[in-house]
């Protein structure tokens, strides 16, 4: 579904990502992995046109695609949750779901707030979260109703892919639970998700290939069901810079 | 989350509605106790002839403060209203009086110019990341300069246009001041955009967090520079109502008048770092900065308390801004 090639990305003299290569397959959960500082927050704001490659291509469904901003990725289809979850603290339920995105009648001269409402309802229910309005400011919102918020959002675009950035961190069991229903429902509905934790229970239970990076490097890409838990965390703890080339470069 | 019954989520949504609305509640009854405090204490304030004068006089204030409100919603700040608003009435007295254009053209090019300087702004600020601060701040003394420059220090007057006089500062209905009737126009349209389309909520969006406003796609940069747009052409609509009601133009015109603008949009309840804010809050803000002038002249209090008073206010706004944000 989306393949990055050779993607690299350098600040000044700082090199966050270097050569990267790797893919998610439509209708599979991608977990993508790493210590602190290995590049994950890097490649996922580059394939969410937050940031632009210093070299390299991405190509969704084998046609090479330029993103110069956000917009130009939900345009391709790939939605985001970000780690702080980007939220409108001053707004309410139904505009932070339908922010980006407000619907508009007569022309454009409206707002639909009648749809915008729906929208909420729809995506909060395919979540099976339950708010105490949708009308209370988000500010006044708990932490796992906030993730509920921001995840209802990426549902409600209707993207092809959705970039998770620790999901259920800082969640209650509760919550935790249902972030990973909903990454099992978008599987079940051909939507392929790209999600990334340090919660390697998670990763095992929602993931079907896991990608790991160290020191802004791919170390490896292979299938969950190829690879035993203690493996993975070999393979984390194998990508952490040894050598003179790899220290300074990971960001 | 615990599981809340049909009852429990009435009750939380009412509350959600309330506390929403509570800092507009709460400018509305900070008027409301003002009006009926000077209504007792002094003869004359509760006449038909000293209510119309009182928001016949905030009119300007009014429509301009109407315009930044948008701009502080998104974020950023003006300081340039006043001097802007004073250089397009030189430049539409120029054109009407002296040059003899028509004067509903020249209401026209104001409005366009507005738009445009102030756009300027925006660029200037987005493009450039400059803070609006500065840029506006560069802009009051380019604009007040250019007022001198353009009237060579004196005054314009003698506007000859019956109709369009009686347009912008006639009776509507025999006793209503024209200039009350585009406030509340302005008002209308304001709300208009800033609740009821795409933009304005653009605009709550952009002041409200940059960041998540960009990482969902909105142009932020555009959002913010047609907020100064509209907040310059709402000048340029003041300005040709200023030099319909007096028939010139005074070199000083505007200056000054930024403080009182930005005290209406503060008073009315937007919030000082952008993302919250009503036109309804500022129209009541402005009508709070008239009645405190009303009132120190009906009170018979030395005139030079009056900007005393404003800056307490403005100070009081923003301190309750900041504890309000601190105690969510």
């Amino acid at each position: 579904m989306l393949r990055v090639e050779n993607l690299t990305k350098r600040f000044g003299h700082v090199t966050a990502i270097s050569n990267v290569s790797c893919s998610i397959r439509k209708g599979r959960v991608t977990a993508l992995l790493g210590d602190n500082g290995a590049g994950k927050s890097t490649l996922v704001k580059m394939i969410c046109g937050t940031y632009k490659p210093t070299q390299g291509s991405i190509w969704i469904s084998a046609k090479q695609v330029h993103m110069e901003s956000a917009r130009d990725a939900l345009a391709l289809g790939i939605t985001a949750v970000y780690q702080d979850l980007a939220l409108v603290d001053q707004r309410n339920v139904v505009h932070n779901i339908s922010l980006g995105n407000i619907p508009t009648k007569w022309g454009g001269l409206m707002v639909d707030r009648k749809k915008m409402r729906q929208t909420a309802e729809s995506a909060l229910n395919y979540m099976n979260a339950k708010l105490p309005s949708l009308d209370i400011l988000v500010s006044s919102m708990s932490g796992g109703q906030r993730q509920a918020v921001a995840i209802a959002r990426a549902c409600a675009l209707g993207g092809q892919l959705v970039v998770m950035d620790e999901p259920t961190a800082a969640l209650g069991i509760r919550e935790q639970r249902m972030v990973l229903d909903v990454v099992h429902d978008l599987r079940s509905k051909g939507i392929s998700v790209l999600i990334i934790s340090h919660n390697l229970d998670h990763v095992f239970e929602v993931a079907d290939d896991l990608v790991i990076l160290g020191g802004g490097r791919v170390v490896a890409e292979v299938e969950r069901n190829s690879v035993a838990h203690d493996d993975v965390v070999k393979l984390i703890l194998a990508g952490q810079p040894k050598d003179a080339e790899t220290e300074g470069e990971a960001a | 989350m615990a599981p809340l019954t049909r009852h429990d989520m009435a009750f939380r949504r009412k509350l959600a509605i309330f506390s929403s609305n509570s800092r507009e509640l709460s400018v509305i009854f900070a008027a409301l106790v003002m009006f009926v405090a000077l209504s007792f204490s002094t003869d004359t304030f509760f006449t038909e002839l000293n209510l119309l004068s009182l928001l016949r006089q905030i009119s300007v204030i009014g429509i301009i403060a109407v315009g930044s409100t948008f701009v502080f919603i998104s974020g950023e700040i003006d300081l340039s209203v006043g001097a802007l608003h004073g250089l397009l009435a030189m430049v539409c007295a120029k054109l009407a009086i002296n040059m003899g254009i028509d004067m509903y053209a020249v209401a026209l090019v104001g409005v366009l110019l507005g738009a445009t300087l102030s756009g300027i702004n925006g660029v200037i600020t987005t493009k450039l990341r400059i803070p609006s601060f500065i840029t506006t701040l560069g802009m009051l003394s380019i604009y007040s300069g250019a007022t001198l420059v353009l009237s060579t220090g004196m005054p314009i007057s003698g506007l000859q246009d019956p109709g369009f006089r009686s347009l912008v500062a006639g009776r509507a209905f025999g006793f209503i001041p024209a200039q009350v009737l585009w406030m509340v126009a302005a008002g209308i349209f304001g709300t208009y955009l800033l609740l009821f389309t795409r933009f304005g909520y653009n605009v709550f969006a952009t002041g409200g967090n940059k960041a998540a406003a960009k990482a969902v796609g909105i142009n932020t940069d555009r959002v913010k520079i047609l907020a100064f747009v509209c907040s310059g052409a709402l000048v340029g609509v003041s300005s040709f109502i200023l030099l319909g009601w007096f028939r010139g133009v005074d070199p000083q015109t505007g200056n000054g008048l930024e403080l009182s603008v930005i005290a209406a949009v503060i008073i009315g309840g937007t919030g000082l770092f952008g993302g919250q804010g009503s036109v309804l809050g500022t129209l009541v803000g402005a009508l709070i900065i008239g009645m405190i002038s009303n009132g120190t002249v009906l009170l018979g209090v030395d005139s030079y308390y009056e900007p005393v008073a404003h800056g307490a206010v403005i100070l009081l706004a923003v301190i309750i801004d900041i504890w309000v944000r601190a105690r969510r």
